[in-house]
């Protein structure tokens, strides 16, 4: 007895003094309570059936992933130390990480990896991330910390697919106790666990101790607080009361940017905003009147109107930031004339009206638009929502038009498979063409990436041609926070990854 | 009858009250604007010029442009109109159901008094912007729905007011005498009655009106009442918070002219108030 | 007295049954499909047939009615079609802002009310009296939504003194219920001040001719008593555009209240959100108004002689 534990204690001291050799020389502080101001509210806590980008702030958090990308696309290990691919693209072998508990006390193993990819592709769940892993073919436990997963088909996003909540590993003891309302009793194996969550007031994690990664979390608590106004959100910043803002209105970056005590940080993102049409109801079930959108409003003035000159203009789903946009792509610029061709072509060569839902922080956009539409005799309707019923609308085809975005992910596919391929599970425009599914199949299964850009110019093309969705812009990637939060690294997924995060004490 | 008349005393009385003046100079001032709206603003109040968005007031936009490039002047200017028929409508839909309902339960009286009172009062149980708030919100976010709302929340007043009059009126010999000599009831009503009503009407409504166009401003800056690019004074001051600090002057305008024209109906309704009952002055 | 309650009570039994029948017809009889309102006037046939299903919204409405009041009677009404929370928790999860914002507006604005108003009585004609005329007519006109900004504006921004929105305290209280309580303290000014000059000025005569300065108290005293009494009604007639005002209030500082939940809802279509809420400022209302009429009652002698 007294042998092992001098074993332990002598692996102790090792761990430690190679932890206190990692750290750098300024070490961070710990404890403190980080509060962040979010732009909506959080609507489930089951990442295998979330469908907002909010969520994901807070899953980053309390989940951690097989896979997580670092600063530069770059794939790196989490619950998965290492893996290997097979069998040309399509067999993944995970070896897994050892000695990693879920927050109850459970075990994560092979086991587990496989029961949660189980659940996704549940049909009966009828979960969003199907579609996301859809290749996935069949997965099989090697042994207690080996997984295999085949493919049915070569695909290229996979491991950055599982950056995101289909890498996430749930609980399949939790899940099984609360079934339904697991989606309010949240249990990964992230640095932080759940605590509470007190709709549009605010949501805490607390520190967990058994968390994998040694030394980390240096925070004590982080609460979430939903502030969807952005003007409250952004004064809530500036007066202290919360040490990190999540989303800050175009207006107010060069405001924050001259305030004292208030750091900025700017990077490309994936996001694209957009207005999506339905393409099965009248009138955008007429390709003519899309591509009369399409001519009709000018996104440059957009971008130095609504968005201050950041981010850049969209004319795909692609942003600058991806290496799949094609940036010479010029058949978006504001031409009236062609606007008004398509008009005639689509049988309303005086206008037409149209209703477009959206949320009220986005009324300028919105009205810059209908101001550019009017001109070609366009009425279009505004109807302002709250962002979950306007959610819910989009996923029911409850619309007309429909101004939403897409918050991107770091893999091209991500930002344009699932909402254009004819089957797609975000596809609520309902749009369908042959010739569009062969050239995401192809850029998909390929592993080249040139190739690959190839296949997604061709996307580009013909969905500048058919118009089911009128991509707008692509927003800057913008988070700011007080100079009392240190070690915040800013990744252009935009998520608030707070473990390596701690507060100085003002 | 002379100069000794009682329309001669309040008008005499009104003119020294100098609430009352002042109330109706804004009420005159108001009215022009929105009667003159389009002779008065510089620019067409919707169109955008987005070469110019958020500037500051300067002579070519005397009180600046805002998100989107439009003249504010020429949207407080247009904004009158629709404040203005806010008041108006709010007031015509109250007196509409109110008027019939006050009459019929003064005159009938009994159970049909009774019911009618007790209808009122349940209109009554609700606090004004939450029985307007749930009106709109059921019949959609469209400024008629909100005005509409607006004229229910206020028929209680005018019915109960037209109802006190009647019954007032019933009391006094001279209608027994006119019953009497076979005056017809709706002669009654309409040499008798109404007359009597006039005076206490035009307070109430004056006070309605500045309510109506309060609460109407009230529902656009939630969301609720006009949608853009309807130049409503709401909307403007709703859009204007988000712009506290960069453009002030998007909200300052639109609220100064509900603030003047809210007062204005209020000192006016006080004026008339006062002409008529001097024994209320102090 | 006890009697005059009781009867009043009783008498608000039906009134109460009534306001529930309007707030039913808010959602089921007024024009507009319920399952229309919610998914949208593009939703299928087949999203709507399945929303009224799960709803229950296919039953004869009276069924629905009979089943929605005596479930709301036991205290529940219903869950929220967006979170499923009951509405009856939501409704007490944001209760205290409401009342805080409310008590606190009251405070605030008798503080600033009754001072200023007996001062302008009592010196008629001062400058004091100039200056509260003013205060009464600017705070009753004023929307409280602009003068909000401008405190916002002011205090929060320029000075940076206190918190602009959201609820941190009593701190985060103050500008709210200064935005909320200006029209009440107004309306009170005015209202004392008139009360306390209507008072003053029989009493003085009377007393004029009598003894001296010792009777000054005592006019004071009883002047002011019937003061407060017309103070009182004032509040009381008050108590629904200071409901009201209070959506506008917390909309405007983003405070976790009652009236942000209502306008929330409103706009998620949540109407079983938006009808309990109602409801409960219905009754809130009357219940309200049932006790200052008591209280009137009780402090009126003459109406209790009755």
């Amino acid at each position: 007895m007294a042998g092992r534990r001098r074993t332990m204690l002598l692996a102790a001291i090792a761990s430690v003094g190679m932890l206190l050799a990692a750290v750098p020389a300024t070490a961070q502080v710990r404890g403190g309570t980080l509060r962040i101001a979010m732009d909506a509210d959080n609507t489930t806590m089951d990442p295998h059936r979330s469908t907002a980008a909010v969520d994901r702030q807070v899953y980053n958090n309390i989940y951690s992933k097989l896979v997580d990308i670092d600063a530069k696309f770059g794939i790196v290990p989490q619950l998965a130390e290492s893996w290997e691919v097979k069998g040309g693209g399509l067999v993944y072998v995970f070896k897994l990480r050892k000695g990693v508990k879920f927050h109850d006390g459970t075990d994560f193993n092979a086991e587990i990896v496989k029961w949660n990819f189980d659940r996704m592709r549940d049909p009966a769940l009828a979960s969003p991330r199907r579609s996301e892993i859809a290749p996935v073919k069949d997965v099989k436990v090697v042994d207690p910390y080996t997984v295999e997963i085949t493919l049915s088909a070569s695909y290229s996003p996979f491991l950055t697919v599982l950056t995101d909540r289909a890498g996430m590993m749930v609980s399949k003891a939790a899940v099984e106790k609360f079934k339904d309302d697991y989606a309010r009793n949240p249990v990964g194996t992230g640095p932080f666990r759940f605590v509470e969550w007190v709709k549009d007031d605010h949501l805490t994690i607390k520190r967990f101790d058994g968390y994998w990664e040694k030394g980390l979390p240096y925070l004590d608590e982080v609460i979430y607080r939903p502030i969807p106004d952005p003007s409250v959100r952004f004064t809530s910043m500036r007066t202290g009361q919360v040490d990190f803002m999540h989303q800050i209105a175009p207006k107010d970056v060069a405001q924050a940017k001259g305030e004292k005590g208030l750091k900025v940080s700017e990077i490309p993102s994936l996001w694209w905003q957009g207005m999506h049409l339905n393409n099965q109801v009248a009138p955008f079930n007429n390709k003519a009147l899309r591509q009369a959108i399409w001519y009709g409003i000018d996104r440059t003035v957009i971008q130095r109107i609504v968005y201050q000159g950041l981010g850049a203009p969209a004319w795909s789903p692609f942003p600058p930031s991806m290496w799949a946009q094609d940036r010479d792509f010029t058949d978006w610029r504001r031409d009236p004339a062609r606007a008004k061709a398509k008009l005639a072509e689509g049988g309303m060569p005086n206008g037409f009206s149209f209703t477009v839902k959206g949320l009220a922080l986005q009324a300028q956009e919105l009205q810059v638009i209908q101001a550019q539409l009017k001109d070609l005799g366009i009425d279009m309707k505004i109807e302002t929502l709250e962002f979950g019923k306007l959610l819910a609308d989009l996923q029911g085809g409850n619309f007309v038009a429909l101004r939403i975005g897409w918050s991107g992910r770091p893999d091209p596919d991500g930002n344009v498979y699932s909402q254009m391929y004819s089957k797609g599970g975000t596809n609520y425009v309902k749009y369908s063409s042959a010739a569009m599914d062969a050239a995401l199949d192809a850029a998909r299964s390929e592993n080249d990436q040139t190739k690959r850009k190839a296949a997604y110019m061709q996307v580009t093309r013909i969905a500048a041609e058919d118009a089911p969705y009128i991509w707008i812009h692509h927003d800057a990637e913008v988070k700011v926070w007080g100079e009392q939060v240190k070690g915040f690294e800013h990744i252009s997924d935009g998520m608030i990854r707070v473990k390596g995060v701690s507060l100085e004490k003002k | 009858m002379g100069g000794t008349s009682l329309t001669a005393i309040a008008l005499g009385q009104f003119r020294r009250s100098h609430v009352g003046l002042v109330g109706a100079v804004l009420v005159c001032a108001f009215v022009l604007v929105a009667a003159l709206a389009p002779l008065l603003s510089p620019y067409d109040p919707v169109s955008a010029d987005f070469a110019n968005v958020l500037s500051p007031p300067a002579r070519a936009h005397p009180f600046g442009t805002d998100d989107i490039g439009r003249d504010i002047l020429s949207r407080v200017v247009y904004g009158s109109r629709i404040s203005l028929q806010a008041g108006l409508f709010t007031v015509a839909v109250a007196l509409c159901i109110g008027l019939p309902l006050g009459l019929v339960a003064g005159y009938l009286g009994g159970q049909v008094d009774n019911v009618i009172m007790r209808a009122l009062e349940v209109i009554l149980s609700f606090p004004g912007l939450v029985l307007a708030l749930g009106i709109t919100a059921v019949l959609g976010p469209k400024l008629i729905h909100a005005l509409f709302a607006i004229g229910v929340v206020f028929v209680p007043n005018f019915a109960r007011l037209i109802r006190a009059q009647v019954l007032s009126v019933k009391e006094h010999d001279f209608v027994a005498a006119a019953r009497a000599l076979g005056a017809s009831d709706r002669r009654l009503v309409l040499l008798h009655i109404l007359p009597n009503c006039l005076a206490p009407l035009l307070v109430q409504s004056s006070f309605s009106v500045a309510f109506g166009i309060l609460t109407e401003a009230a529902l656009s800056f939630l969301g609720m009442g006009t949608q853009p690019p309807t130049p409503s004074w709401g909307i403007m001051l709703s859009a204007g918070r988000g712009y506290l600090e960069q453009a002030p002057w998007l909200g300052a305008f639109p609220g100064l002219a509900i603030f003047l024209a809210v007062l204005g109906f209020n000192l006016l309704g006080d004026g008339i108030r006062d002409a008529l009952d001097p024994r209320l002055k102090t | 007295m006890l009697q005059l309650i009781g009867r009043r009570l009783l008498a608000t039994v039906p009134l109460l049954l009534a306001v529930s029948v309007v707030v039913f017809s808010f959602v089921h009889a007024l024009p507009g499909d319920p399952a229309v309102l919610f998914l949208g006037e593009e939703a299928t046939p087949e999203n709507l047939a399945r929303f009224r299903a799960k709803l229950g919204f296919d039953r004869p409405l009276i069924v629905q009615y009979g089943e929605w009041l005596g479930r709301a009677v036991q205290g529940d009404l219903g869950r929220s079609i967006r979170t499923n929370q009951p509405v009856v928790s939501a409704i007490v999860e944001r209760l205290p802002v409401t009342l805080r914002l409310i008590a606190f507006s009251m405070v605030i604005s008798l503080c600033i009310a009754v001072p200023l108003g007996i001062v302008s009585a009592v010196k008629r004609n001062s400058g004091v009296d100039l200056a509260s005329t003013f205060f009464a007519l600017f705070g009753f006109s004023t929307p409280n939504f602009w003068l909000g900004l401008i405190l916002i504006y002011v205090f929060a921004l320029l000075l940076r003194w206190l918190p602009a929105s959201g609820f941190d305290g009593v701190r985060s209280l103050i500008l709210p219920s200064i935005t909320l309580g200006t029209a009440l303290a107004a309306l009170v000014t005015r209202q004392l001040r008139s009360g306390m000059l209507e008072v003053l000025r029989q009493d003085y005569v009377r007393t004029a001719q009598a003894k001296g300065l010792a009777d000054r108290m005592v006019i004071g005293k009883h002047a002011l008593k019937n003061a407060l009494i017309s103070v009182v009604t004032v509040i009381g007639l008050q108590i629904g555009a200071l409901l009201g005002n209070t959506i506008i209030t917390e909309s405007l500082f983003a405070l976790p209240g009652v009236g942000r939940l209502m306008i929330d809802s409103v706009f998620s279509r949540d109407f079983f959100v938006v009808q309990g809420v109602i409801l409960f400022l219905a009754v809130g209302y009357v219940v309200a108004n049932l006790a200052v009429d008591i209280l009137y009652s009780y402090l009126d002698p003459r109406i209790r002689v009755h």
